[in-house]
């Protein structure tokens, strides 16, 4: 069985003069929650519409699931998608939406029944079941949109900008349910909010111009394990920093009041805290890694 | 029959009657279905409003041409009416066959009138009622939550049921509007055979309108664009049936006549004539041929659009 739940390899998209995808290659694993992240017109929502069939792509190919490119026929029941920008069925209830997508996933009419409450009162959406879709708020509408990518036991999910348009309780119960995914689907997640990935995240892809300019495990792209951040409450003056270069740790000053090291062998977090704390400078904040803004621009700026 | 063909087979008429049933439902949820059926119903009873006046006034001249006393119902000196020669050289130079004539002469009056009524403007209608049933679902993004589910295939099929059954819904409620008006205004009104005509004529009309609305989906499958689609329907309408009647009476036929008469079989209104016929299987090349038309203009749209990008 293929780990790989969706993989595109060299793939080519153009709409004109516009070079929409222009060699996008990744590959997303089973179970794993993986970020898109790119600049609009990045070829984020194209990468989406050509994996589920929207879109036919020029050239390159196209994997899901391990069984092709997407076709419903295969796909229909384990594969699903959050799409941007698309309007939901106007004069439909909330129950009765989610009962035909059921049903056109495959579910019998109880089954379907059954579904639909549960995603109901997953997304929170219960007491407003027999509102009519154009009655709803557009949060709400979008609560509704990603009830419907839940329907079943899809082993793929794609989601455009999930969180767009929620409230920030609503955002915090949507990272609840992505956490939840984890081990059970392989998402996709596009989004171009950095906290959302970095909170729900195992793996990102950060894209640009139709390609991908840099991918792999969250900890790993933001040197997590590799690189210590530090605050500080005034400036590291010149003597300190020499000292602690003297000790084998070379502090890089990447922003106002903020410096990092990258840890080499046998080195831990605590070595440069001791030697900072040790000169009189007072230390406000130690993270691990950097943050995952800085590893995308830099990423996009290569 | 392979099993895996049969199994797809299945999934794609479950998937489509899934799509016909749910799009049924939204229409009828929604005030634009209200308006269609109001269309119909405006139409057909409208029309057997003015007909019925209409037959009031020629009845009152052919009283006074026959020195007989007028009556205040309509319809009571039908059968004078159309024994009068005038009507049958009237009709025999747009139909140019006696039997036909004899035909269409039996006929109920207002189920005549309802036949006419539909046959000519039940296209227009489906036209300005279905034009955009693809095409807006493909604007607004609404056809892609249910295109990851179905095939595409399966999805305007679905959608052709569900116009199919709209159209079909409007004719019922259209013959029941002319029945009435018939039953309330005319003096000579036969329940049983205007109930008779005018249900064939509803069915026939509705294997009319079918091949038009086969057209416009298909023409509503190739274009994202709502204003582009209704125009193209529109367009594809006026052309179709202008295009026939260059085709009978231009000088085309004239000098190539069976090019004339072959290009004349893949269109509509050329199989129009036929739906009057008496019996069945004198009707049964043009109910067949009209299906065939239907479908394969909505298959020809569908070849396109399960290709294309959306």
């Amino acid at each position: 069985m293929s780990t790989s739940a969706l993989r595109f390899y060299d793939v080519h998209k153009r709409y004109g003069k516009t070079h929409a995808l222009a060699g996008m290659s990744f590959e997303v694993k089973a179970g794993v929650v993986t970020g898109l992240i790119g600049p609009n017109g990045a070829g984020k929502t194209t990468t989406f519409s050509v994996a589920t069939g929207a879109v036919q792509e020029d050239a390159g190919v196209v994997d899901v699931l391990g069984k092709g490119a997407f076709d419903p026929r295969v796909h229909g029941s384990v594969v699903s998608v959050l799409p941007q920008d698309c309007a939901l069925s106007p004069y439909s209830n909330a129950k009765q939406l989610l009962g035909h997508y059921a049903r056109l996933s495959g579910m019998t009419k109880r089954e379907a029944q059954k579904e639909t409450a549960r995603l109901l009162e997953l997304t929170s959406l219960t007491e407003r079941a027999g509102s009519r879709v154009r009655e709803l708020s557009h949060g709400m509408r979008r609560r509704l949109a990603v009830a419907q990518a839940l329907i079943g036991t899809p082993k793929l999910i794609l989601l455009d900008e999930p969180t767009g348009g929620l409230d920030p309780k609503l955002v915090a119960s949507m990272r609840d349910i992505l956490r939840s995914l984890r081990g059970k689907s392989a998402v996709l997640v596009s989004t171009h909010i950095l906290s959302d990935v970095e909170d729900t995240c195992d793996e990102v892809i950060f894209v640009d111009r139709g390609r991908v300019t840099r991918s792999g495990a969250l900890d790993d792209v933001t040197q997590r394990a590799r690189l210590v951040t530090l605050r500080v409450s005034e400036e590291v003056s010149e003597e300190v920093l020499a000292r602690a270069r003297a000790k084998n740790i070379s502090l890089t000053r990447t922003a106002s009041l903020a410096y990092s090291y990258s840890l080499t062998e046998g080195q831990d977090a605590s070595d440069a805290l001791t030697a900072l704390l040790g000169a009189g400078v007072r230390v406000v904040e130690v993270t691990m890694g950097e943050p995952l803004m800085d590893a995308y621009l830099k990423a996009q700026q290569e | 029959m392979s099993k895996a063909s049969t199994n797809g087979a299945a999934r794609f008429v479950r998937g489509a009657l899934h799509c016909a049933r749910f799009d049924l439902a939204e229409s009828l949820r929604s005030r634009r279905v209200l308006i269609f059926l109001v269309l119909y119903l405006a139409l057909s009873v409208g029309s057997a409003i003015l007909f019925t006046e209409l037959l009031q006034a020629v009845e009152e001249e052919l009283a006074l041409q026959l020195l007989v006393a007028r009556t205040d119902l309509p319809g009571s000196m039908t059968q004078a009416v159309v024994e009068r020669p005038e009507v049958r050289r009237v009709l025999y130079r747009f139909i140019r066959d006696n039997a036909l004539v004899d035909a269409v002469l039996s006929v109920p009056p207002i189920a005549l009138l309802f036949g006419w009524v539909t046959l000519t403007f039940t296209p227009l209608l489906v036209v300005l009622t279905s034009s955009d049933a693809i095409s807006e679902e493909v604007a607004a993004g609404t056809a892609r939550f249910a295109l990851f589910r179905v095939s595409r295939g399966s999805y305007v099929f679905g959608k052709l049921i569900a116009q199919t059954a709209l159209m079909c819904v409007g004719l019922l409620l259209a013959a029941l509007g002319a029945y009435i008006v018939g039953a309330v205004q005319l003096g000579s009104f036969e329940p049983v055979r205007s109930a008779l005509y005018i249900g064939r004529y509803a069915l026939t009309s509705s294997v009319y309108a079918f091949s038009f609305l086969g057209l416009t989906l298909g023409i509503s499958q190739l274009t994202r664009s709502v204003p582009w689609s209704r125009a193209l329907g529109l367009f594809a309408m006026v052309t179709v049936i202008g295009l026939e009647r260059f085709l009978v009476k231009g000088k085309l036929p004239q000098r190539f006549p069976v090019t004339s008469e072959t290009l004349c079989q893949v269109l509509p209104p050329a199989h129009k004539l036929d739906l009057w016929r008496v019996t069945l299987s004198e009707m049964a090349p043009a109910l067949v041929m009209l299906v065939a038309l239907g479908l394969t203009f909505f298959a020809i749209g569908a070849s396109r659009f399960v290709r294309r990008d959306l």
